[in-house]
């Protein structure tokens, strides 16, 4: 019998996550059992573990032959959400970053070293990074380097400056590097900046030219070359982790200001908005939602007080940065902010477009919310409203959907400087739309608004 | 444990790290046991440029070391 395996575990031969009758499990390969058994022996899982930096397992009995043939067969803690580098903001980078560092020198202090630090192995469970492939680590060797140096550099270190010194939206080219950003790619993209920071000069320009060069060699390799010191490879590490702490990005004041009033109407509108989601909230009881166009993520936060566990989606890496700093300074568990432009959502990447799952393969959730969402997506993007209904119809059962008709002044924004070609843009017509796969529970009206809010549920 | 921002390097550092890098363009790279490429110029990259960081590493653990004792000593000199 062959074992179910994920399509994006194929790299390390170490083992391999596989699924059996519904649960993730992971193959210890017999060849990793020393590193395997000294992760447990050198007292480093339970250090890990304890300080919420590795995802805690359990040993499981084989059940066939194929199980019987692994060194163990572990059965990993669930994460709930799998989320990818290019769906995160600059400060959920940067924290990821510097957890793999922080794993690295207690690794280091117990005999151990990281074998890759690739971001994908990273993973946000309850508002914090934690390492999910537990086969990351191996024996050290006194004298030997660092083998994830680069894939560290190019996974954190390049897209993190890019980001912090170029554009915050630099994040997404992770979506195109899948292998992360080359060097030589984030020194031209960096130009002068590169030359300014010493941690870029080295990690990135010099790191890269040094690659370049050594790439056009083809002399056959002297054995002792690639031998150094603990004392180096920790001061690597550090001068490592302290270029990632220098890293700052803020987004501007003025969308400071435009987060803060995120809306266009009263108090007294907001506030019953808020009462209209909150009652939804209590009768829909989800485990998990999605809020679309999440903004800061203030009606995440009412989901997730309530006990669901949301992911607040939004195009803007400000908003999302923003909302994720509350979510780290509050220690909160139950919101995940992530980057997710709706008209070009993640899709799937990778071997086979298998390694990577788009966004609507990582769902459904229990509930969607749309509020003040449908204008951007119609007006701005040209989308027609059914092709946005069947589209939001995949991505859960129930829906709490804002419509904002024309004469609002934010949709007026959005037609300031262009023809309206939106003569269907009207509230029949969404209604009809919506209505061809969800039946409308409720539609409640504002005073002094003239927008609405539909509650919807999908009986298929 | 050392300081965030303890290793960091200025131009005259930058330019003995060049040096190095020059000299060890004419040496070939190891080969180096991994599932993941590291590269062979990552890794005599790395070899120098952390060679040098443990190296300002250990200087300034000396100075600090010997900045302590010196004004421990004045301390009680100071001190009587």
């Amino acid at each position: 019998m062959t074992l179910d395996r994920l399509p994006a575990s194929y790299r390390d031969p170490s083992g391999f996550l596989f699924r059996h009758q519904g649960t993730l499990y992971r193959y210890v390969a017999p060849p990793y059992a020393p590193h395997y058994d000294a992760l447990s022996s050198s007292g480093l899982y339970e250090e890990l573990t304890a300080a919420g930096l590795l995802i805690p397992h359990a040993e499981v009995p084989s059940w066939d032959d194929a199980t019987r043939s692994a060194h163990r067969i572990l059965a990993p803690e669930p994460v709930p959400f799998v989320s990818y580098p290019y769906e995160w903001c600059f400060s959920e980078l940067k924290a990821a970053a510097l957890a793999t560092l922080e794993i690295q020198k207690r690794a280091f202090a117990r005999g151990m070293i990281l074998k890759d630090a690739s971001a994908y192995n990273i993973q946000f469970r309850r508002g914090r990074p934690i390492l999910i492939d537990t086969l990351s680590f191996e024996v050290y060797r006194e004298g030997a380097p660092w083998i994830a140096y680069r894939q560290f550099c190019e996974h954190f270190l390049a897209p993190l400056m890019l980001m912090a010194r170029v554009h915050a939206d630099a994040g997404r080219l992770l979506r195109e590097f899948l292998d992360g950003i080359p060097l030589d790619v984030a020194a031209r993209v960096l130009g002068v900046r590169g030359l300014v920071s010493p941690a870029a000069f080295i990690h990135v320009r010099m790191h890269a030219r040094s690659i370049r060069h050594f790439a056009a060699t083809d002399a056959a390799p002297p054995p002792r070359l690639g031998s150094m010191t603990p004392r180096a490879l920790l001061a690597l590490v550090e001068s490592l982790a302290a270029a990632v702490g220098g890293l700052q990005w803020r987004p501007h004041a003025t969308q400071w200001a435009d987060y803060e009033q995120t809306h266009g109407y009263s108090t007294e509108t907001l506030e019953a908005k808020q009462r209209v989601v909150g009652e939804w909230l209590a009768r829909v009881r989800p485990s998990t939602i999605w809020d679309l166009g999440a903004n800061t993520g203030a009606f995440s936060r009412m989901a997730a007080r309530g006990g669901a566990s949301a992911l607040a989606f939004d195009a803007d890496p400000g908003a999302v940065e923003l909302n994720y700093r509350q979510v780290a300074a509050a220690a909160e568990a139950g919101v995940l902010p992530l980057v997710m432009d709706l008209a070009n959502p993640s899709p799937s990447l990778g071997w086979n477009l298998a390694e990577r799952m788009s966004l609507v393969e990582r769902g459904p959730a229990d509930a969607v919310l749309a509020l003040a969402l449908v204008h951007h997506l119609a007006i701005g993007h040209n989308l027609p409203l059914e092709l946005i209904a069947s589209f939001l119809a995949r991505l859960g059962r129930h829906l709490l959907i804002e419509f904002v008709p024309k004469s609002d002044p934010q949709a007026q924004r959005l037609l300031r400087s262009r023809a309206d070609i939106f003569g269907a843009y009207e509230r029949a017509s969404f209604e009809r739309a919506f209505e061809a796969h969800f039946r409308v529970v409720e539609r409640v009206e504002f005073p002094g608004s003239s927008r609405s809010v539909y509650s919807m549920v999908r009986d298929v | 444990m050392m300081e965030p921002g303890a290793v960091r390097a200025d131009g005259s550092r930058i330019r003995v790290a060049l040096a190095v890098m020059g000299l060890l363009a004419v040496i070939a790279p190891p080969a180096a046991h991994a599932y993941i490429d590291p590269m062979s110029g990552s890794i005599v990259f790395q070899v120098v440029v952390a060679g040098i960081l443990g190296a300002l590493l250990t200087i300034r653990r000396w100075w600090d070391s010997a900045v302590r004792l010196v004004r421990g000593v004045w301390a009680r000199v100071a001190g009587r």
